[in-house]
């Protein structure tokens, strides 16, 4: 009973951050009519700007380990987020701006490129080699950081290791680790749905992605209204980055193609365009995912990739609104 | 020179086995208007059945048996795509647009899937194909080079030639006015169904017939080479080479153009650090230059028409 | 759409001659001389071009890094001596198969290189070992070990143990030396070195009379563990084997957090990278691995090397290190004995290796090009390794 409690939990913090991206591509494709493959590449951003700021010794203060902590996680949540938004708002202006009216094709190529070109600076600037996070929640084994040694990961075992007295104290358990997770995500869901569904600008939004003619009709501007989607969108990405690397370890620059194929998959299930049918698509795809590898057998549980795609085609023939989708006029 | 003739000819085959795959998806998305992101899911049913057939050669088997595997092998891996390109018509007729987009990067993902957890199939690791021909190595390894080569451009203009015919048959001209406004064509009497096999039929084959060539030549066949970028990387030809097949193969020289041209360090112009910055950096300003050509020119590097309706 | 346009076809034919030819500019830069291996007329002895395509970057990428500072370091006394001279151009392939054969092709055809060292992973190698074979220039792979490696032909060799070799010798440990009867093995399948290596494990540990209770299957690259983990846990087995990468192995373990207390765990040489204990988080108990030396091993030749090492890279030297630098004393010895400084005089010489006194042991290659070398193994400690026992074929 336990086993089945624990793999639920993974496969609930699994599909959480699946949805939390999910729910920026849908937020994106809405509004913009655009399938924007570089979502994955703004959720590795995110991840590296909260290693960054995790790794840079400014917040090691002395005010007791619990302080420390704290402000080390409030901080990479809020550097993640604007990494994500930035990067995310860039790409809008340079890549996609001028190319969206032009042609489907084109836009869905630009996509591929940028997502490629963010990839390929990520290789470049910060080394392909995946970097552990560092574990905020664990006494911390650091090396005298340098600049070169904070972008490049370290390249061998420092002769002397050195274990800063202030965060010898605290060792959270994996669990903190989870609990942590749990709250920031609980956070950024809230935060997200509330946006969309109960302030003025997300209805704005909303009004955009159901029909441009008539929301400019009513004076609402498409462009600042798909301008701050790109940002809030990016912003959960870059959120859910952090929170993928606190979890599970490893910062590359790759880290985001997968993930975003999946967000990709759990917002055409839930219904592109619907911010609550993104985050279900995500849940059901991490429970999915996380149940088909805890029971099959060896063998076959490698075939639940095949078997999460064979889901997707069947809804795209059978109900390719999704679960929750609305009709965009363009439909099957 | 031996060394830089073996260059040539080696980059020469790739480059052929790449139209042949670009002239499929002239016909898939350039004539049929299917936006599709899974092409290289016939390249790579084309591949992995000529492989297939491949390995059922006995070590030290006769030429002539090599020679029938050999057939018989292309006529599965062209067979297999085209089987799978029928599989896709249905479903082709119901969808539009980016949908349509969505279930073929499906169909071929799911097929990716499944051969990376078929252990049969050597999974992730691939499969090593048995040379059916004879092997380029040692003292014969120009000439037999040079006959690949050869083999496959004539093919590579071949597959143009019969692209370039279909697009000005009555079919083609048949299958353009339905990809432009399907409610008008088929007030003159066109019909989707017909049509859409045939388109199917033809771009399957012609990207199965690239898997097939490329299992051969380069001997190895993995998940890993028919990824969705590559897929992506062969639209983009054909966008930027305003979907017919002559534009296609021009769009081809220019990307690799800019890819050797940055690896080579602009051909040896730029020497000491900026030449070694162009080589570093050559992925991320190749891609950064790709997205400004398709900003500059969306609808083709040869076409100023901006009249062009997009599929 | 319709009509011919014959002359951008016509153009387009320039787009693609003009690199193929750049290619060949690219080339009359290097002396023509150099190629042939001359006497150095300036007495430096005799010259050789090398090219390293090794994986630097990547799930793999402290394989390829740590073997190139080795390599450097060997080159550096070997141009010192002064009887061989090698000139290294370095190219990096990222830890996939197909950047690899296009590099190897590249370094051959472009650089004109005498002889290769690499590539580094055991899918690399298998990739490419045919195109290699073909091209007829000799390449040594410093830390591939995978058995297919070298069946490819005679232009391809190695300097470290086989897996059949070291699943045998990991098996001996786990039944033997720890008395071990039960074993659960997680193997990654997107990777052939990690399936040679569980399969040579887990006949050996059956022969011996010990039972593999389960197996589970992870993907080079995958982040999330959380799943496997759970499952694991729940394994009867009393060690589990995870003959993985250390990218890989790295996240499992920080993500295990104490869910796996009470299973030793068993390595392969590819868990021996500095990155293991940054990716992990120091989370790493009761675990050992069979690798090529020990860093703390008391034979002066051993630690010789180490302290040269950390005086020049400030970092201490996995088996990775080493096992480059005896690359490069390999090739030195080779070229010594080369009758003639042409790829396929140079691959009879480097055949031909034996009794070469290395840092990771002695270096004789066996008629498959495999060198015969003892498994040490060690254990993990949560900042490095402590020598455990030695395990001879």
């Amino acid at each position: 009973m336990s086993y089945l409690l624990t793999q639920l939990g993974n496969g609930l913090m699994l599909g959480c951050m699946y949805g939390l991206i999910a729910v920026g591509f849908s937020l994106v494709y809405g509004v913009a009519r655009l399938m924007n493959f570089a979502h994955g590449e703004f959720f590795m951003v995110g991840a590296y700007g909260a290693l960054f700021s995790a790794e840079l010794p400014l917040w090691r203060w002395g005010n007791g380990a619990g302080a420390t902590m704290f402000w080390t996680l409030v901080i990479s949540v809020l550097v993640s987020a604007a990494s994500g938004a930035l990067v995310s708002v860039l790409v809008e202006r340079l890549a996609y701006r001028r190319i969206r009216r032009v042609s489907r094709t084109a836009t869905f190529l630009v996509a591929v490129g940028a997502s490629i070109l963010l990839q390929q600076i990520g290789f470049k600037v910060f080394s392909a080699s995946p970097r552990g996070f560092p574990d905020v929640c664990t006494p911390v084994v650091v090396a005298a950081p340098t600049l070169s040694g904070w972008l490049q990961p370290s390249a061998g075992l420092p002769c002397e290791v050195a274990v800063t007295s202030q965060l010898q104290a605290v060792a959270l358990s994996p669990s903190g680790t989870s609990a942590v997770t749990f709250v920031v995500l609980a956070f950024a869901v809230w935060g997200a749905l509330f946006f969309v569904l109960r302030t003025d600008t997300g209805l704005a939004i909303r009004a955009v992605s159901i029909d441009e003619k008539s929301a400019r009709s009513v004076g609402i501007r498409p462009q600042p209204a798909i301008v701050i989607t790109f940002a809030v969108g990016g912003a959960l990405a870059g959120i859910a980055g952090f929170l993928w690397s606190l979890r599970y370890g490893g910062v590359q620059p790759l880290m985001g193609f997968i993930p975003g194929v999946k967000a990709f998959v759990a917002a055409v299930i839930g219904g592109v365009g619907s911010v609550t049918g993104a985050l279900v698509g995500g849940l059901l795809l991490g429970l999915l995912e996380t149940l088909s590898f805890a029971y099959l057998p060896g063998e076959v549980s490698g075939y639940r990739d095949a078997v999460t795609l064979l889901l997707l085609l069947v809804f795209l023939l059978i109900r390719p609104l999704g679960l929750l989708g609305r009709q965009f006029g363009e439909a099957a | 020179m031996a060394l830089l003739a073996d260059y040539i000819l080696t980059h020469l085959v790739y480059l052929s086995i790449l139209v042949i795959f670009a002239a499929g998806v002239v016909v898939l998305y350039g004539l049929a208007g299917v936006f599709t992101l899974g092409h290289q899911g016939f390249m790579a049913i084309g591949a992995y059945f000529a492989a297939g057939i491949a390995c059922l050669m006995p070590a030290g088997g006769s030429p002539i048996l090599a020679a029938a595997l050999l057939v018989a092998s292309v006529i599965a891996g062209v067979g297999g795509a085209v089987a799978g390109g029928l599989l896709l018509t249905g479903p082709s007729v119901r969808l539009r647009g980016d949908y349509m987009a969505l279930a073929t990067l499906a169909f071929a993902e799911i097929l990716v899937a499944l051969i990376r957890n078929t252990e049969a199939l050597g999974g992730m690791r691939g499969l090593d194909v048995a040379s059916l021909l004879p092997r380029a190595s040692g003292s014969a390894r120009l000439p037999i080079l040079g006959t690949y080569a050869l083999a496959s451009v004539a093919m590579a203009a071949g597959a143009v030639l019969a692209v370039q015919r279909l697009g000005r048959s009555r079919l083609g001209i048949a299958l353009r006015a339905l990809r432009d406004d399907e409610l008008a064509a088929r007030s003159m009497g066109l019909e989707n169904r017909r049509a859409r096999l045939i388109s199917f039929t033809m771009g399957a084959g012609l990207c199965g017939l690239a898997g097939c060539l490329y299992a051969h030549f380069s001997g190895h066949v993995s998940p890993r080479d028919f990824g969705f970028v590559q897929g992506a990387m062969v639209l983009l030809y054909v966008v930027l080479g305003g979907s017919t097949a002559v534009g296609t193969v021009c769009a081809v020289a220019v990307v690799y153009f800019l890819d050797e041209g940055l690896k080579l360090r602009c051909f040896g112009l730029l020497t000491g650090g900026l030449g070694d910055a162009l080589v570093n950096w050559k992925d991320a300003i190749l891609a950064g230059l790709l997205i400004a050509l398709l900003a500059w020119r969306p609808y083709g590097l040869l076409t100023a028409n901006r009249l062009r309706s997009e599929p | 759409m319709v009509r011919p346009r014959w002359k951008a076809l016509v153009g387009s034919l320039g787009f693609f001659l003009l690199p193929l030819l750049g290619a060949g500019c690219r080339q009359e830069q290097q002396p023509v001389s150099r190629n042939e291996g001359a006497v150095d007329p300036a007495g430096s002895g005799k010259s050789v071009r090398l090219g390293a395509v090794l994986s630097l970057t990547g799930p793999a990428g402290t394989m390829g890094g740590e073997s190139l500072n080795g390599l450097k370091l060997a080159i550096e006394d070997i141009n010192a001596r002064g009887k061989v001279h090698l000139d290294l151009r370095v190219y990096d392939d990222k830890t996939d198969p197909n950047e690899a054969a296009k590099l190897i092709q590249q370094v051959v055809q472009v650089d004109r290189v005498q002889a290769i060292v690499g590539p580094s992973t055991s899918p690399n190698c298998l990739r490419t070992g045919r195109l290699i074979q073909d091209l007829a220039v000799p390449a040594m792979t410093p830390t591939a070990t995978n058995a297919g490696v070298t069946q490819s032909g005679e232009y391809m060799s190695r300097v470290c143990f086989i897996d059949p070799f070291q699943g045998e010798a990991l098996a001996q440990f786990a039944r033997k030396d720890l008395g071990f009867r039960s074993a659960e093995l997680i193997v990654d399948k997107a990777n052939d070195y990690s399936v040679g290596l569980a399969d040579s494990f887990r006949s050996t540990f059956k022969k011996l009379g010990g039972e593999i209770v389960g197996e589970m299957t992870y993907s080079t690259g995958d982040a999330d563990f959380a799943a496997l983990i759970a499952k694991a846990a729940r394994s009867e087995a009393q060690v589990l084997v995870i003959p993985g990468w250390y990218s890989d192995v790295g996240l499992m373990l920080r993500q295990a957090g104490r869910k796996w207390d009470k299973f030793t765990l068993l390595g392969g040489d590819a868990w021996d990278s500095p990155q293991l204990f940054e990716l992990s988080g120091g989370n790493i108990h009761n675990a050992y691995i069979s690798t090529h030396y020990a860093v703390d091993e008391p034979n002066p030749r051993v630690q010789g090397f180490v302290n040269r090492y950390i005086k020049v890279y400030k970092l201490k030297p996995g088996g990775f290190a080493a096992l480059g630098y005896d690359t490069g004393l390999a090739f030195e010895d080779a070229i010594l004995r080369a009758k003639s400084l042409t790829p396929a005089a140079i691959k009879d010489a480097i055949n031909s290796i034996r009794g070469l006194q290395g840092v990771t042991g002695e270096i004789t290659l066996n008629s498959n090009r495999d060198a015969v070398k003892p498994a040490t193994i060690v254990e993990v400690l949560p900042n490095g390794y402590r020598f455990k026992t030695r395990i001879s074929g």
